[in-house]
């Protein structure tokens, strides 16, 4: 039997009995639901923002140059604005608390609302009052200015001032940030999810003593390097899965505002592929060296220290902007998965810095994978007190 | 012909090896003894490759032992091990492959020992919803899957009910008879007595007895001797040069140094009253493994 005969056994049994589990079905139902939810319901929430409408009641005197003007703040407001004439004030008032109406303009000395504004907040409604008391009262000053209200409208039809930035616009929006936060988190849930998979696997044939007859047939490399590929070969079909969950759900929903488009899912695939080529091995050293999932703990705690501390940062520069840290450590190998795609996710980086952070990445795949074999060699057959890495190495087999 | 030949391993400032020689030919079915500790499963594990000794050479037919050669193995470990929550048939399957079998031929040599060894009702069945008898059944088919040249079993016979060992003992008999070489550890010496051809005592890291049961337990020198009237063996008490090893049912086992003749004990034996019973004994492998270990 050739190397590469026993590593496809190894791998194709990792598959089957991964993709067998219950965790993994159920694992990968949620988070396609949860996908797909984070691509559909902003959407039917922009749908719903769009058809947004306020009724505004007005009681006379109010010119109809008013009540046009009124109707007119709908695209300042984002929303539709329908105004209609109430006859008294108090009609306006059951009609407000009713929600028949959500402001009352009584001729152009007060504005009713349902429930009194707090200064200190801004919402959808302080907003309409204000645009609405403001085209109010200009009319009114105009007209103890002397002007009638036509003579006013008239004068008001001025097109828009232009606006001229002195510097281009930032790359960052919003949708960028938000991109890059879910890129994020799916990619910090994967990798610590196969990780995972990768030390209890390794754990549960070290404390079953199954690899004592795996390694009387295969050598330690192949088999670590079956099960890696194996685990991998899980989470890419997982990936995959996300991937056509996410293309549905974007064709049905076109219009959706949703930052997991499937660009950000195909970075976040990349990356993972890339993260999972070093932290795999990392956490299969951790596996070779304790003998119980409870000792795995202290081990497993400085591979995660790098993802946290990427994610922080990622998070941070989402919100605020690039900075140096998230640069830098986008060329860091065991920072760099989650950093970079923040980046390419938020669309900031150019392809040669993409190119050589995979480079860097790759280089070091290959040393975390030849210190996991020699590690993994040295620890797997010992029982019963965590090995130390020292130990492991000095001693292989 | 499997060859261990100056085997040496230390562990840090442990040995676990020291300079172990043995041979396991094809068709033998030989038993390898020692207390705890004495090295059984280090030397065990260097013939399958998963330690390698400090020095020494292992050789399967005149040859090196390599992965390839290693593959004609079968190999049951001390601490049983297989996936706990894997089907048992595909459990089997899997490692049939790794041993370098096809599908199908894995599949048939499976289900063929799930048969032979009484658990072919539960092959679909998940390893933990067995019984830990049925599991050292299934962990018996894992070394056999393959139709190894050589079975190295370490402890095989541990936690089987009386049934099990008797069929177990039948299987290696049965595939000794085809050929197969078989090492087992055992420390239940009845049953090595029993069912091996040689055995290899090892204490320290060293063999230091091995040979066929036959040799090893025949002597000149253990004799067993009944003296009329009594019924405890007082007559026996006084002789020097002689060590009394046990008595049963009137008769005395005497084990004779070299300084003493079995004439000398007669004359004793006569002067104390007539003799009903006088001959020699063969040793039993538990006296043979005693006087090995405590030399």
């Amino acid at each position: 039997m050739t190397r590469l005969q026993a590593i496809r056994l190894i791998a194709a049994r990792e598959v089957r009995e991964r993709t067998r589990s219950r965790v993994f079905r159920l694992g990968t139902f949620m988070t396609v639901l949860i996908v797909v939810a984070a691509v559909v319901f902003p959407a039917i929430g922009d749908r719903t923002e769009g058809l947004k409408a306020y009724s505004v009641g007005v009681v006379s005197p109010v010119t109809p140059e008013v009540t046009r003007a009124i109707s007119q703040l709908g695209p300042q407001l984002g929303a539709e604005v329908l105004v209609r004439t109430v006859p008294t004030v108090e009609e306006g008032e059951v009609a407000l608390r009713t929600k028949g109406l959500d402001l009352l303009v009584v001729a152009d000395r007060e504005l009713v609302i349902r429930q009194a504004l707090d200064p200190t907040l801004t919402n959808s409604t302080s907003q309409l009052t204000a645009a609405v008391s403001e085209v109010t009262q200009l009319y009114a000053g105009l007209g103890e200015a002397g002007l009638t209200a036509a003579r006013a409208e008239e004068a008001l039809k001025r097109p828009a001032l232009s606006l001229r930035g002195l510097e281009p616009a930032a790359p960052r929006d919003s949708r960028g940030a938000a991109a890059a936060s879910s890129g994020m988190i799916l990619l910090f849930v994967f990798l610590t999810l196969y990780g995972a998979f990768i030390l209890n696997g390794v754990i549960e044939e070290k404390t079953s003593r199954v690899v004592e007859i795996l390694l009387s047939c295969v050598r330690p490399n192949e088999l670590l390097a079956g099960k890696v590929l194996g685990i991998a070969i899980v989470g890419t079909i997982q990936g995959a899965v996300l991937t056509v969950a996410t293309l549905g759900a974007r064709a049905a929903t076109p219009n959706s505002p949703s930052s997991l488009t499937t660009e950000v899912l195909g970075y976040t695939l990349l990356w993972f592929i890339i993260g999972f080529g070093i932290y795999s091995w990392l956490y299969a050293c951790a596996g070779a060296l304790v003998s119980r999932s409870e000792d795995a703990q202290s081990l497993v705690f400085p591979l995660q220290l790098p993802l946290v501390a990427s994610y922080v940062v990622g998070l941070v520069s989402a919100v605020n902007g690039p900075n140096p840290a998230l640069t830098a450590m986008s060329f860091f190998p065991l920072t760099a998965p989650m950093t970079m795609l923040s980046r390419m996710s938020a669309g900031q980086v150019p392809l040669w810095e993409v190119l050589v952070s995979i480079g860097l990445c790759l280089i070091t795949t290959y040393l975390v994978m030849r210190l996991a074999i020699t590690v993994f060699a040295g620890g797997i057959l010992r029982s019963g007190q965590r090995v130390k890495l020292r130990d492991a190495w000095r001693h292989p087999g | 012909m499997l060859e261990l030949k100056d085997l040496s391993r230390r562990y840090g400032d442990t040995v676990a090896l020291d300079n172990l020689s043995l041979v396991v030919r094809e068709g033998d079915v030989v038993g390898f003894l020692g207390p705890n500790g004495a090295g059984k499963t280090t030397a065990m594990r260097a013939v399958l490759g998963i330690v390698t000794p400090d020095q020494g050479s292992l050789t399967w037919k005149g040859r090196p032992l390599d992965l390839a050669t290693r593959l004609r193995f079968g190999y049951m470990p001390e601490e049983r091990g297989l996936y706990s929550t894997m089907v048992i048939e595909e459990q089997l399957v899997y490692l049939a492959r790794l041993h370098g079998m096809g599908k199908q031929a894995a599949t048939d040599s499976s289900r063929h020992w799930l048969e032979v060894l009484g658990v072919a009702e539960r092959s679909q069945q998940r390893l933990d919803g067995l019984s830990l008898g049925n599991q050292q059944r299934v962990q018996m088919a894992a070394a056999l899957v393959h139709s190894p040249e050589l079975l190295v079993l370490d402890e095989p016979f541990s936690g089987l009910d009386p049934m099990g060992i008797e069929a177990l003992g039948e299987i290696l008999t049965d595939q000794a008879r085809q050929g197969v070489a078989v090492v087992f550890s055992s420390h239940q010496l009845d049953l090595v007595e029993g069912l091996c051809e040689r055995v290899v005592i090892v204490n320290n890291g060293r063999d230091v007895v091995q040979g066929s049961v036959q040799e090893l337990t025949s002597s000149n020198k253990l004799l067993s001797v009944a003296v009329e009237g009594d019924a405890t063996g007082l007559w026996a008490r006084d002789l020097t040069g002689v060590e009394q090893r046990d008595l049963d049912h009137g008769k005395v086992r005497l084990l004779l140094h070299d300084d003493v003749t079995s004439d000398d004990v007669l004359d004793v034996a006569r002067r104390a009253g007539r003799v009903q019973h006088f001959t020699f004994e063969r040793k039993r492998l538990s006296e043979v493994f005693r006087d090995a270990v405590t030399r």
